[in-house]
């Protein structure tokens, strides 16, 4: 290998590039001794050799890892849909509890009735038995009878009594029928008319009961009827006197308001009145359903650190 | 390599690459979506190359990707020489207040690509000619003599600055 004037600026840029054999050094580096204007030159080269530096770090690296990238992935995606779970789930418990509420609600009135109710008929029974047990130990010699009971006549029961001393000497003692049925005792017409009311006018906790458990009006006479219409007293009026054998009492026997057919009306009222109860739930939950935020109208739903009130 | 292997190449190496191609385009974007496309594809062969392969791999495929962002936006080229017709005085120079190290930016900022490319790939890199010609596509005496006058064009125009200086 020989170094001159017309190769060694390729020996030069090899040198500088770090490619020069081991053994081509030396000779090179006796070149330049041999020609120092040439180790002037060798600097000019050497100054186009690009200067380590800092090197500027890459700003997305954490993209280029594949295993962190999956849990960052991982991460962010419990991140955005954790909240979104969270608020779903508030949104359907609320929605789950407003909604079994009246649902509740609805299934107890439909089934078997409240318990108070059911209670309530219950100890009326117990009552009604205890007031016929007492009529078929009387003998008929000591009809009329009063039935002293401390409570009101029962429904089906056939002798009405009252703890009113006044309202009990209204009462009229029932001859028995020869049929061997005790006709209806006549009450007093504000006790009668009383019972009536409260029976036609059928409240809302007692629409649903069974119809086996729904009283029956007591059978009242026309006159007493229009006595208490016309705001009559009870006092011991001929009118109202107990019977005697008048004509009027008699014409009262002669025809009697029949039992089945007034029972027929109750039932068919109530059953009218458990129908429209029925109806008007079944609105109200179709309207819930179709209209689910008119449910959290005045509530307020708390998620994490924010809450939303639902005015309107 | 394995997915740990694969972790250390973008430790020892998203930098480096980075900076080869941000300084190559000049342009910070476009380097970030070249270096993560690199990646992208080391990760697609990363079975079946050997770790010690992977820088090479990187740069080749980051050059690779770099020259076709370079066609794609028509700003190759492949004319070996200065522009001449631009005088010294009026580029970007340095003047007085400028040291070497910016004059050796602007020297090199008057390369083409490929010029530039290998004197960094020579430089920054370490590389071989081999390696170099393995990266960029060409022959090892290719690389040695495009490489040998980008480094006679910069000595050419820092003698012409000291001159001016």
């Amino acid at each position: 290998m020989t170094i001159d004037e017309n190769n060694y600026e390729a020996y030069l840029l090899c040198y500088l590039d770090g490619e020069l054999e081991e053994t081509e050094i030396p000779v090179l580096l006796s070149f330049l001794q041999q020609h120092p204007d040439k180790q002037r030159e060798l600097e000019l080269l050497e100054m186009t050799r690009l200067p380590q530096e800092k090197i500027p770090s890459f700003p997305d690296k954490r993209s280029l890892y594949r295993a962190e990238e999956r849990q960052v992935v991982k991460g962010a995606f419990l991140r955005h849909y954790g909240w979104i779970g969270a608020a779903a789930a508030a949104v359907f418990l609320a929605l789950f509890f407003i909604f079994n509420e009246g649902h509740s609600d609805l299934t107890n009135r439909i089934a078997a009735g409240r318990p108070s109710t059911a209670k309530h008929v219950t100890a009326s029974e117990k009552e009604n038995k205890t007031a016929e047990e007492a009529i078929h130990q009387e003998k008929p010699a000591s009809l009329p009878a009063v039935v002293k009971a401390k409570t009101l006549p029962a429904p089906g029961s056939r002798i009405a009594t009252h703890k009113d001393p006044v309202i009990r000497q209204s009462t009229v003692p029932v001859k028995k029928s020869p049929a061997g049925v005790v006709p209806a005792a006549p009450i007093p017409a504000a006790v009668a008319l009383k019972k009536k009311t409260e029976q036609v006018r059928l409240p809302r906790e007692k629409a649903d009961t069974p119809l086996k458990n729904i009283p029956l009006p007591e059978i009242s006479s026309p006159r007493e009827v229009l006595a208490a219409n016309s705001g009559a007293s009870t006092e011991k009026t001929p009118e109202n006197r107990p019977f005697q054998g008048s004509g009027l009492a008699s014409l009262d026997d002669q025809r009697p308001v029949s039992g089945p057919r007034k029972r027929n009306e109750v039932i068919a009222m109530n059953k009218e009145a458990i129908d429209n109860a029925i109806t008007e739930r079944v609105t109200e939950i179709q309207y819930k359903v179709s209209h689910p935020f008119s449910l959290l109208k005045g509530k307020e739903v708390r998620i994490g650190n924010f809450s939303f009130a639902f005015n309107k | 390599m394995t997915e740990r292997e694969y972790n250390q190449c973008v430790d020892l190496f998203a930098d480096r690459l980075y900076r080869f191609i941000v300084k190559n385009l000049k342009q910070a974007e476009d380097a970030k979506d070249i270096v993560q496309n690199s990646f992208e594809i080391l990760w697609k062969h990363h079975e079946a190359l050997p770790q010690e392969k992977a820088k090479s791999y990187l740069f080749t495929v980051g050059y690779r990707n770099m020259i076709d962002h370079l066609r794609k936006n028509k700003r190759v080229s492949l004319v070996e020489t200065f522009p001449e017709e631009v005088p010294v005085a009026s580029a970007q120079g340095p003047d007085s207040k400028h040291d070497l190290k910016s004059a050796l930016m602007t020297a090199m900022q008057r390369l083409n690509d490929v010029q530039r490319s290998l004197v960094m790939l020579k430089d920054y890199e370490g590389y071989s000619y081999e390696e170099i010609g393995t990266v960029t596509g060409l022959s090892p005496s290719q690389v040695k003599v495009y490489l040998h006058r980008a480094r006679l064009k910069m000595k050419q125009y820092l003698v012409k600055m000291e001159n001016v200086m």
